[in-house]
C-alpha cells in the first residue's frame, strides 16, 4: 500500500517513519525556496520595523510595537493607501472589461484570427518598465504624441494617476487577454449551441450564458489584477518619480521611498501594512465574489 | 406535431460532403432513428433540421414550413445533445424553464404563439419535471445531478417548449448500460406521451431497433434504406446494412447463383444452399452472387447434399446461446471474411474445434446481393 493509499484508507493506519521521511523529502526544495524567498525576508521585516537605524544603518535600537501604530495610523500610510486604492479602481475594472471585449471578439473561427490573437496578446511579452518608456513617449508632457490629451496628463496633480493607470492597463491587458480566451475556449460548444436553440440573442447569451461559464477566470483575474495594482510601482518610478506634488505616490512606492537606514522600519512596517491589506483584500474577494463563481463538474 | 422533410439535401464541409442528396420524410409523430456508424453525416443532416447548420444544397421542411433560412431559435424545434448541454450555473429548474424565456410558445385556445408569463412558466416548469420524475431535484445544479437524471433534465428543457419536432443527438451514449435500458423504455414512453415527431441520432442498432417507428441506416453521408425495423433487418437493401444491422453481423460469403434440375441454389466452397426462387433476370444460372445468411438461420445439418462443408475454428459460449465459428471449406469460398457464425441454442453437446461440420440454412433466409453494386438480388 503506497503512502498516499494508507492516508486515504477509511481506518486511518498511521504512515510509517519511512512515509514520513519521504513526504519530508519530497516537501524539502519548496520548503527552501519560500523558507530563502518568503519566510526569512517577512521575518527581517517584522524585525525592521519594530528597530530603529542610525543614519549609517551601523547600528539599531529597539523602538518596539510603537513604530507599528505611528507609521499604520499615520498619514503617510493612509495616503498611500488610499492612492493605491484609487489605483486599483482605475486599473481593474478597465482592464477587465477591455480584455473581456478583446476575448470575445477574437474567440471565432475566422481565417487569419490567430494574427489578430496574437497582437492583443504581445503586450504579455513586454515589461512593465518597456510599456512604461513607451508610455511615457506617447504621454510625454513636453515630446509626447498625446501631449494634448488633458485627461491623462502627467503635470497635472488630477490626472497623472490615469495616465499611469493607462499605461498599466494596456500593460496588463495582453495577460488578460489571454486568459480569459482561454477561459472562453472552454465552454463547449454545445453550450452555446442549446442557447442559441433555446432563443438566445447575443446580449442574453453573453450575461446569462458565457460570463457564468467564465465566472472561474473572472475570480482570478480580479484577484490578480488586483494584486498587480496594490503593488505597482515601476510605472509610477519611471513615468511620474511620484509626483506631481505626490500624487502618484502609491503605497509601494512610498515604501521605496523610505529606503535611507534611519527609515528603514517605517518601510518595513508599510511593507507589512502592505501585506496586510492585500490578504484582507483578496480574503474578501474571495468571500464576496466565491457566491457568484461557478466552478464547473 | 409536424413531419420533417429533407428533400435532396447536400452538406459539404470544404471538399468534405457530410450529407449527399439526402431525401426522407419523416412523418408526423414519428419516431425514426437515423442509424449508421460514426461519420455517416446523420448528425450533420440532424444539425442541419436544427438550424446548427445550414445545407449547402436542398430543401429542408417542417410541417409546411421551408426553414433553410429559419433562424434556429424560430424553428420551433428542441433538440438533446450528446453531453446535454445543461447550463452548469443553473438550477434544474432555470435549465428547464430556459426555452421559455426567448421563444414563443403555443397556448391552447390561443392563434398565435407568445411568450409566456412568470406563473404559466413555473406550471409548465412543474409539469414537466412530474413528467419526468424530477420535481425533487429542481433546486439542484447538474453537477449534484447523475448521469441519469441530468439526461431526464436535457429532456425536461426539450419538452417545456412544445415543440415541433424532437432533435437528439445520441442522448444515451453517456449512459451505463443499465440505465441505457431504462432510459429506451422512457423515451418511448415519453414518445406516446408527447406525441411529436421524434428524429433520433444514433449508431447503436440496439437503440434503433427497440425505439424506432422507422429507421433510416446511413453511410458516408448517403441514406441506404428506410423502414419499420423489422423490414430493415428482413430484407436488407444492400450489403452495408445487411452487415451493419444485426449482433453478430449477417454472414456473407462469395457464391455463384446455379439451377440443377429446374431446383435454385448458390454454390459455396464445396456446397450449396437451396434457395428460394428468384424472379429470372439478373440472376441467371452461373451469376456471381454474395450471399448472406444471419447466423441464427444457419444449423448444423446432417445432410450432405444441400448444405456447405466447414471446420469449427471456435466456440463462444455467452450463456443463453453459442457461437460456433466456423471456416468454409474449398476454393475462393470467402468474400474478405474467412469465417461465419452459427448461432445456436446453448444446451445440447456443442461440436468440438477443428471438427469438420455441414451448415445448412432455410432456402427462404438466404439474401443474395451483387458483388458489383451491393444491392439486393433477391
Amino acid at each position: 500500500m503506497t503512502a498516499l493509499a494508507r492516508l486515504r484508507s477509511p481506518d486511518h493506519e498511521r504512515p510509517t517513519l519511512k512515509d514520513s521521511l519521504l513526504a519530508a523529502a519530497f516537501l524539502l526544495p519548496s520548503l527552501v525556496i519560500f523558507a530563502t524567498f518568503f519566510f526569512y525576508p517577512l521575518y527581517r521585516l517584522f524585525y525592521l520595523g519594530l528597530h530603529q537605524q542610525n543614519t549609517f544603518g551601523t547600528a539599531e535600537r529597539y523602538v518596539g510595537w510603537s513604530q507599528y501604530t505611528e507609521v499604520l495610523g499615520g498619514k503617510e500610510f493612509r495616503d498611500g493607501l488610499l492612492t493605491s486604492g484609487r489605483y486599483v479602481l482605475l486599473t481593474v475594472p478597465l482592464g477587465l472589461v477591455l480584455g473581456v471585449m478583446l476575448a470575445v471578439s477574437a474567440n471565432r473561427r475566422l481565417r487569419g484570427i490567430k494574427v489578430f490573437q496574437t497582437i492583443f496578446a504581445s503586450t504579455v511579452a513586454s515589461s512593465v518598465a518597456v510599456a512604461s518608456v513607451v508610455f511615457l513617449t506617447l504621454i510625454n508632457p513636453q515630446a509626447g504624441y498625446f501631449r494634448d490629451v488633458g485627461f491623462i496628463s502627467l503635470t497635472d496633480p488630477h490626472t497623472a494617476l490615469r495616465g499611469v493607470a493607462l499605461s498599466s492597463v494596456w500593460q496588463n491587458l495582453g495577460l488578460t487577454f489571454i486568459i480569459v480566451l482561454a477561459g472562453l475556449q472552454a465552454v463547449p460548444d454545445e453550450i452555446y449551441e442549446a442557447a442559441t436553440l433555446d432563443g438566445y440573442g447575443p446580449f442574453r447569451r453573453f450575461f446569462k450564458v458565457t460570463l457564468p461559464m467564465i465566472s472561474p477566470t473572472m475570480m482570478f483575474l480580479v484577484v490578480v489584477l488586483v494584486v498587480f495594482a496594490l503593488q505597482a510601482f515601476a510605472q509610477v518610478d519611471i513615468l511620474t518619480g511620484g509626483g506631481p506634488a505626490g500624487s502618484t505616490e502609491t503605497l509601494v512606492w512610498r515604501i521605496f521611498d523610505n529606503q535611507q537606514p534611519r527609515q528603514l522600519g517605517i518601510g518595513a512596517v508599510m511593507a507589512i501594512g502592505l501585506f496586510a491589506v492585500t490578504l484582507v483584500v483578496t480574503g474578501l474577494q474571495f468571500l464576496i465574489l466565491n457566491r457568484r463563481v461557478h466552478y464547473g463538474n | 406535431m409536424s413531419e420533417v422533410v429533407f428533400a435532396g439535401v447536400t452538406k459539404r464541409f470544404g471538399d468534405v460532403t457530410a450529407v449527399d442528396r439526402l431525401d426522407l420524410e419523416v412523418l408526423d409523430d414519428e419516431f425514426m432513428v437515423l442509424l449508421g456508424p460514426s461519420g455517416c453525416g446523420k448528425t450533420t443532416a440532424l444539425r442541419m433540421i436544427a438550424g446548427l447548420e445550414t445545407a449547402t444544397e436542398g430543401t429542408l421542411r417542417i410541417g409546411d414550413r421551408v426553414v433553410n433560412d429559419v433562424e434556429a431559435k424560430d424553428r420551433n424545434v428542441s433538440m438533446v445533445f450528446q453531453s446535454y448541454a445543461l447550463y452548469p450555473h443553473m438550477t434544474v429548474a432555470k435549465n428547464i424553464e430556459s426555452p421559455l424565456l426567448a421563444r414563443k410558445v403555443r397556448v391552447p385556445g390561443e392563434a398565435e404563439p407568445r411568450k409566456l408569463t412568470k406563473a404559466e412558466r413555473a406550471e409548465q416548469v412543474g409539469e414537466a419535471a412530474r413528467t419526468l420524475g424530477l420535481s425533487e431535484l429542481l433546486d439542484r445544479k447538474p453537477a449534484a445531478l447523475s448521469g441519469g437524471q441530468r439526461q431526464r433534465v436535457a429532456l425536461g428543457r426539450a419538452i417545456v417548449s412544445q415543440p415541433d419536432a424532437f432533435l437528439m443527438d445520441e442522448p444515451l451514449s453517456n449512459l451505463d448500460a443499465k440505465l441505457r435500458a431504462q432510459t429506451r423504455l422512457e423515451l418511448v414512453a415519453l414518445h406516446e406521451r408527447v406525441a411529436t415527431t421524434f428524429l433520433y441520432v444514433t449508431h447503436d442498432q440496439v437503440e434503433a431497433m427497440t425505439m424506432a417507428t422507422r429507421i433510416a441506416v446511413m453511410s458516408e453521408g448517403r441514406l441506404h434504406q428506410v423502414g419499420p425495423p423489422q423490414a430493415v433487418y428482413e430484407r436488407p437493401h444492400n450489403l452495408f446494412v445487411a452487415r451493419f444491422i444485426g449482433s453478430p453481423p449477417m454472414n456473407t460469403v462469395a457464391g455463384t447463383f446455379v439451377v440443377d434440375a429446374g431446383e435454385a441454389f448458390v454454390r459455396v466452397g464445396d456446397g450449396r444452399f437451396p434457395v428460394a426462387a428468384v424472379g429470372g433476370e439478373p440472376v441467371v444460372d452461373g451469376t456471381k452472387v454474395v450471399v448472406g445468411v444471419r447466423p441464427e438461420h444457419l444449423l448444423l445439418t446432417g445432410d450432405r447434399s444441400s448444405s456447405v462443408a466447414a471446420t469449427v475454428k471456435a466456440v463462444e459460449w455467452l450463456g443463453h446461446e453459442r457461437h460456433v465459428i466456423c471456416t468454409i471449406a474449398g476454393p475462393a469460398a470467402t468474400d474478405g471474411a474467412e469465417d461465419v457464425i452459427v448461432r445456436q441454442p446453448s444446451e445440447g453437446t456443442p461440436p468440438t474445434v477443428g471438427e469438420t461440420v455441414h451448415l445448412g440454412a432455410p432456402p427462404q433466409e438466404i439474401h443474395l446481393f451483387s458483388p458489383d453494386t451491393t444491392e439486393r438480388l433477391n
